[in-house]
């Protein structure tokens, strides 16, 4: 073999392999784009659920405790919210704001002896537990294949062609820092 | 022409210190691997022998009959790790319940930080919701890890756990009767998981390993890494000895106690 097929040889080589690097990283693109979509709308299930939850837990909380309007109302608020976010963004945000409004609302059982032994309201504390916890999983999963997604459509070979064929940058399904603040409760418990 | 039956073998262990790097990265809690015995494990010392034995033979009969796996893990001390991300995370990471079923189970017990959880993969969430959890723990484990009894809570706690699994698979009350003569009524139906004929990794092995060498010579190895990089994580559940997970998840369900 003289010098000349060598390189040859080498430069089909080099082809060949680049070639089955774009197909399988093209391959790889259209399924992390997949996950990533799954992943999403398991946070929007779970997101449902603990929205399906709010109403029986707000009224076991209610028979025990009426007085305490205030955490009533910002449940409700937060709840609204959620149901008109539009973005991941948005979502994200209310999704923080709610949680903390059920977290108060969680919270005021200490101050009720009975509603804090009450069967019932062990059961949907547990399920809105879960709940809560399945958010945060299928958050941090989201995230995940969000960033796996946005690493690969960065990287070479895929971002030859990635912008071309319309796989865009995802959001990260994350609450801002003021969503993320938590209100002040002092005062709500006379302590 | 000597360094020709060099050359492979240095890559191959070079591939294989990259995989074994890129399969360490990807997650940062290290998990404990499971014993052999897989449905026990008693990582804290503080089950009898009897009901370690107890839980083996009674997952082991659960699995068979339902396909469904439950788990015991009993830890000293999780330290920093959050209960609820560590048990899922140990869920997955091992694939209790089998693959597409997702049915597992895992208990969970952390004796250095009072802590107790139930994990349910995707598959068993109705038939064990997280308010029955709860209850299961409240009502059969916690009144006995107060008492320091961790074999009876946990015994008790995974009886409660098999009967609703058996329940949801159609079976009644199989803990309390004798359960084995049913073994018969259940028909595996997951294909069995066959290996790749060693004649074509072979053929395989002689195309590409060329290929590497010249890439290597040529390049330094970028198309390597590159396609190591894509096949990213696969392959995995090598089966050693004893049990193992069949590859299920779970997506945080279940319910968590503090004692």
């Amino acid at each position: 073999m003289n010098t000349a097929t060598k390189i040859l040889i080498g430069i089909v080589v080099v082809f060949v392999l680049l070639g089955v690097s774009i197909v399988g990283s093209y391959n790889g693109l259209v399924t992390k784009a997949e996950v990533v979509e799954t992943n999403l709308s398991q946070i929007d299930t779970q997101l449902q659920r603990r929205n399906d939850l709010i109403p029986n837990l707000v009224e076991t909380v209610k028979r025990f405790a009426q007085q305490e309007e205030d955490i009533f109302t910002d449940v409700a608020d937060a709840r609204a919210r959620l149901a008109g976010a539009g973005t991941v963004e948005e979502q994200a945000d209310a999704d923080a704001a709610l949680g903390g409004a059920l977290s108060r609302l969680l919270a005021i059982s200490e101050n009720y002896p009975d509603l804090k032994s009450n069967q019932n309201f062990i059961q949907l504390q547990d399920e809105l537990a879960g709940t809560e916890n399945r958010i945060a999983t299928a958050r941090r999963d989201y995230n995940e294949s969000a960033r796996a997604y946005n690493t690969t459509i960065r990287r070479f070979p895929t971002v030859l062609y990635a912008g071309i064929l319309g796989f865009e940058k995802v959001d990260y399904f994350e609450a801002s820092e003021e969503a993320r603040e938590v209100p002040n409760v002092g005062g709500q418990f006379g302590n | 022409m000597v360094t020709k039956s060099k050359k492979p073998k240095k890559i191959l262990l070079f591939t294989s210190i990259l995989l074994l790097l890129f399969t360490s990265i990807v997650w940062g809690v290290q998990y404990p691997s499971p014993t052999r015995d897989f449905y026990v494990n008693d990582f804290a010392n503080v089950l009898s022998p009897s009901a370690e034995a107890y839980i083996l033979s009674t997952a082991v009969e659960l699995e068979r009959t339902t396909s469904a796996q439950v788990v015991v893990v009993t830890m000293e001390d999780l330290e920093n790790e959050a209960l609820e991300e560590y048990s899922l995370g140990l869920l997955r990471e091992w694939g209790i319940g089998a693959k597409e079923a997702n049915n597992g189970v895992l208990i969970l017990l952390d004796i250095g930080g009072g802590q107790s959880r139930i994990e349910v993969g995707y598959g068993l969430e109705g038939a064990l919701p997280d308010g029955k959890t709860g209850r299961i723990q409240d009502n059969y484990m916690i009144p006995y890890y107060q008492q320091g009894d961790y074999s009876k809570g946990i015994v008790e706690g995974f009886n409660a756990i098999a009967n609703e699994v058996y329940k949801e698979y159609g079976y009644e009350d199989q803990i309390a009767g004798d359960y084995r003569d049913l073994q018969d009524n259940y028909r595996d139906t997951t294909p069995k998981k066959e290996g790749v004929p060693p004649i074509v990794l072979i053929i395989g092995l002689i195309l590409i390993v060329p290929l590497i060498i010249l890439d290597f010579k040529l390049t330094g190895g970028a198309f390597t890494y590159m396609l190591i990089r894509m096949l990213g994580r696969g392959g995995g559940n090598s089966g050693g000895p004893g049990n193992s997970g069949g590859g299920g998840s779970g997506g945080g369900g279940g319910s968590s106690r503090r004692f």
